[in-house]
C-alpha cells in the first residue's frame, strides 16, 4: 500500500496532463487546470522547506562550531532582516526591502558571477589545449566566433588593404554568424532531439512506475 | 626560447587576473568606442517583430533572470521596455525567477519615467510566479488563476490594462529575457508550441547557440544574444529612432573586444607552451 | 547543461554529451531498466532520423518534381506542432 498509492496517483496525474495536451475537451481540461492550480500551490510551499532548510542548516553549523561557521550568523542575520523589511514595509519601489535588494543584493551578485571572467581567463590559459583534432577545431571556430561576436573583429579584418571597400566589409561577423546559424545549429538540433528523448524516457518510466528513485530509498 | 616558454607555462594565475581586469577597467575608463555594424540577423528580426506591431497592441516580457546576468541582460530589458512604450504598445512585466521581478521593475520604471507611460494603463508587473513551465500552462486558459494580484497587491480585475487579456492567446508577443532554466524553452513548449503566441527572446551569450535552433524553425520571432545583441538593439534604437538614449551595452562592447583579444592571446600562448613542451618531450624520448 | 560543453570538450580529454550521459549508466550498470530506455530512444531515433532523411529528400525533390513537395507538406503537417 506504501508504495501503491504513490504510484498510482504519480500514473493518475501524469496520464492527465498528458491527455490534455491530445484531448482539450472536459474532463480532462479541467481535471488539468486543477492539477496545475495544485502544483503551484505545493511549488509554493517548496519555500518555505527552503527557508525552513537554510535556517536548521546553518543553526547547526553554529551550534557544532563547524568549518566557517562564522559566516553562519550573517546568513541568518540577512535572512531575517530582508524577511522583516518584506513583511513590515513591503517590497514596493523605495522601501527598505527594495532599497537592501539594489544597494546589496544585486551588486554582490553581479560581482560573484564576474569573478568567472578570471577563472574563464585562467582556465584559458591552463586548460584550453589543442591535444587532438576535434578540440583543435573547436579552438579554430571558437576564435572565429569570440572576434565575430565583438566589433573589434571586423575593425581588424578592415585593416587589411580593400577589405573595407570590398562587398564584405564585415566578413568576420558573417562568418561567426553561418558557423552560429549552420553547424551549431545542426549540433544543438542533435544534442536536443537525443537529450529531449531521455527526458520522455525518464518521464513515462516516471508515469508508469519503472523509476522509483523519486519516492526515496531502494525499489 | 624554451625557458621563456617554460616560464609563461608557470606564471602566476594573479598576472592572469591582473591583465584580465585591465582589459576590462582601461576600455571603460578611456570610453572607447568601436562602430558596432547592424546588418540582418537575430536582433534585427526581434527589433521587426516589434515595430510592426500596430500601437495598442500588448506585450509580456518575463524577466527570467537574476541579478548575476545582470549585465547581460538588464540592457536588454531596458531597450525593449524604451522600445515598446516609444511604439505604444502595451507592456506586462512577470518573472518567473524571484529577483527577476524586482529587476524588471527598476527596468520598467526606468522607461515609463522617461516616456511618460502610466502603470495599470500602459504597463503593469504582475511579479514572481512558482510554476515555471507549469504556470504559463495554467495562463494559457487564465492568467488571474496564476495572478490574482500584481506585485502590490492590486487585483487583476482592478488593472485596466488587464481587462481585455485573459489568457495567453490574448497576448500579442511573448518576450522572454532568460539565464537559464524556466526560461526561453519553457516559453517556445508553452506559449508558441501550445498557445500559437509569438515569443522572441533575450539571453545569455553562453546559451545563445542553443536558441539558434527555434530561430531556424520560426519558434523563436527573433533572439538578442548576450552583451552584443543588447548593444544590437540599442544601436538598431539610436539608428531607427530620433533621440533614442544610449544605454550600458554599447560602452561595454569596447571592453568585451579587448578582453577577447586578451583571453585569445592566453590560449594561444598556452597552446604554444603546451606543443613546445610536447615536442620537446618526445624529443628527449628519443 | 549543454551550454558548458564547449568548456569541457576544450578542457577534458574525454566528454560524455547529451544522451551519452543516460548510454553511459546503462552500459555500465547493466540494469535491465536503463537497457530497455536506451533501446527505445534508439529506436525513437531512428524514426526521427528516416523521417528528416525523407523530409530533405521530398523538399529537395520537390523543387522541381510537384508530387515529391506533396510528400513533403504531408510530412510538414506530420510533424507540425500547433
Amino acid at each position: 500500500m506504501r508504495l501503491f498509492v504513490p504510484l498510482f496517483m504519480t500514473f493518475i496525474c501524469g496520464m492527465i496532463i498528458i491527455l490534455q495536451f491530445f484531448v482539450p475537451h472536459r474532463p480532462f481540461s479541467t481535471l488539468g487546470e486543477r492539477l496545475t492550480d495544485w502544483y503551484m500551490i505545493v511549488a509554493s510551499a517548496a519555500i518555505f522547506l527552503g527557508a525552513v532548510n537554510l535556517l536548521q542548516v546553518h543553526s547547526a553549523r553554529i551550534r557544532f562550531r563547524q568549518k566557517n561557521w562564522q559566516y553562519s550568523p550573517v546568513v541568518i542575520g540577512g535572512f531575517l532582516v530582508m524577511m522583516a523589511a518584506g513583511f513590515g514595509w513591503g517590497v514596493a519601489d523605495g522601501k527598505p526591502f527594495d532599497w537592501m535588494f539594489q544597494t546589496m543584493v544585486v551588486p554582490m551578485g553581479a560581482t560573484m558571477f564576474s569573478l568567472l571572467a578570471f577563472f574563464v581567463a585562467s582556465a584559458a590559459f591552463r586548460a584550453f589545449r589543442s591535444s587532438n583534432w576535434r578540440a583543435t577545431l573547436l579552438l579554430v571556430s571558437a576564435f572565429i566566433v569570440m572576434l565575430g561576436r565583438v566589433p573589434i573583429g571586423d575593425v581588424i579584418w578592415r585593416l587589411i588593404p580593400g577589405a573595407a571597400a570590398s562587398s564584405h566589409p564585415n566578413l568576420v561577423n558573417e562568418i561567426a554568424e553561418w558557423i552560429m546559424q549552420v553547424p551549431n545549429m545542426a549540433g544543438q538540433r542533435a544534442v536536443m532531439i537525443g537529450a529531449s528523448l531521455g527526458v520522455v524516457a525518464t518521464s513515462l518510466r516516471m508515469i508508469f512506475g519503472i523509476e522509483r528513485s523519486y519516492l526515496g530509498g531502494s525499489d | 626560447m624554451g625557458r621563456l616558454l617554460e616560464r609563461l607555462d608557470k606564471v602566476d594565475r594573479r598576472v592572469i587576473y591582473i591583465l584580465m581586469a585591465a582589459s576590462v577597467i582601461v576600455p571603460l575608463a578611456l570610453k572607447l568606442d568601436f562602430p558596432i555594424p547592424i546588418g540582418s540577423g537575430p536582433s534585427m528580426d526581434l527589433y521587426m517583430a516589434i515595430d510592426t506591431l500596430p500601437p495598442g497592441s500588448t506585450v509580456i516580457i518575463s524577466f527570467d533572470y537574476d541579478p548575476s546576468t545582470k549585465a547581460e541582460l538588464q540592457p536588454m530589458a531596458v531597450a525593449l521596455t524604451r522600445h515598446l512604450f516609444g511604439h505604444g504598445v502595451r507592456v506586462i512585466g512577470m518573472a518567473m525567477w524571484p529577483q527577476g521581478a524586482s529587476l524588471g521593475q527598476q527596468a520598467m520604471a526606468q522607461a515609463a519615467d522617461s516616456l511618460g507611460a502610466e502603470q495599470y494603463e500602459d504597463w503593469v508587473n504582475l511579479g514572481y510566479t512558482v510554476g515555471a513551465g507549469v504556470s504559463l500552462l495554467r495562463m494559457g486558459s487564465s492568467i488571474e488563476a496564476v495572478y490574482p494580484q500584481d506585485r502590490d497587491g492590486v487585483p487583476y480585475d482592478s488593472i485596466p490594462l488587464m481587462r481585455n487579456v485573459r489568457r495567453l492567446g490574448d497576448v500579442d508577443l511573448a518576450i522572454s529575457l532568460s539565464a537559464g532554466d524556466p526560461g526561453i524553452h519553457s516559453w517556445v513548449m508553452m506559449a508558441k508550441d501550445t498557445y500559437g503566441v509569438p515569443v522572441g527572446g533575450g539571453c545569455t551569450a553562453v546559451s545563445a547557440p542553443e536558441f539558434y535552433t527555434y530561430l531556424g524553425t520560426g519558434q523563436l520571432v527573433g533572439l538578442l544574444g548576450g552583451l552584443r545583441g543588447a548593444a544590437d538593439y540599442e544601436t538598431i534604437l539610436r539608428e531607427r529612432i530620433p533621440g533614442a538614449p544610449g544605454g550600458l551595452a554599447t560602452p561595454g562592447m569596447a571592453a568585451q573586444s579587448i578582453s577577447h583579444l586578451v583571453i585569445m592571446g592566453f590560449i594561444v600562448i598556452g597552446n604554444v607552451a603546451f606543443i613546445a613542451g610536447r615536442s620537446k618531450r618526445k624529443g628527449g624520448a628519443k | 547543461m549543454v551550454s558548458q560543453l564547449p568548456f569541457f570538450i576544450a578542457a577534458c580529454d574525454y566528454t560524455l554529451i547529451g544522451e551519452e550521459l543516460f548510454a553511459a549508466s546503462a552500459y555500465l550498470s547493466h540494469e535491465p531498466k536503463l537497457l530497455g530506455s536506451l533501446k527505445g530512444q534508439d529506436a525513437a531515433k531512428l524514426v526521427i532520423m528516416i523521417l528528416i532523411l525523407l523530409g530533405v529528400a521530398a523538399a529537395t525533390l520537390g523543387t522541381a518534381w510537384p508530387p515529391a513537395a506533396k510528400a513533403a507538406d504531408f510530412l510538414r503537417l506530420l510533424t507540425h506542432v500547433d
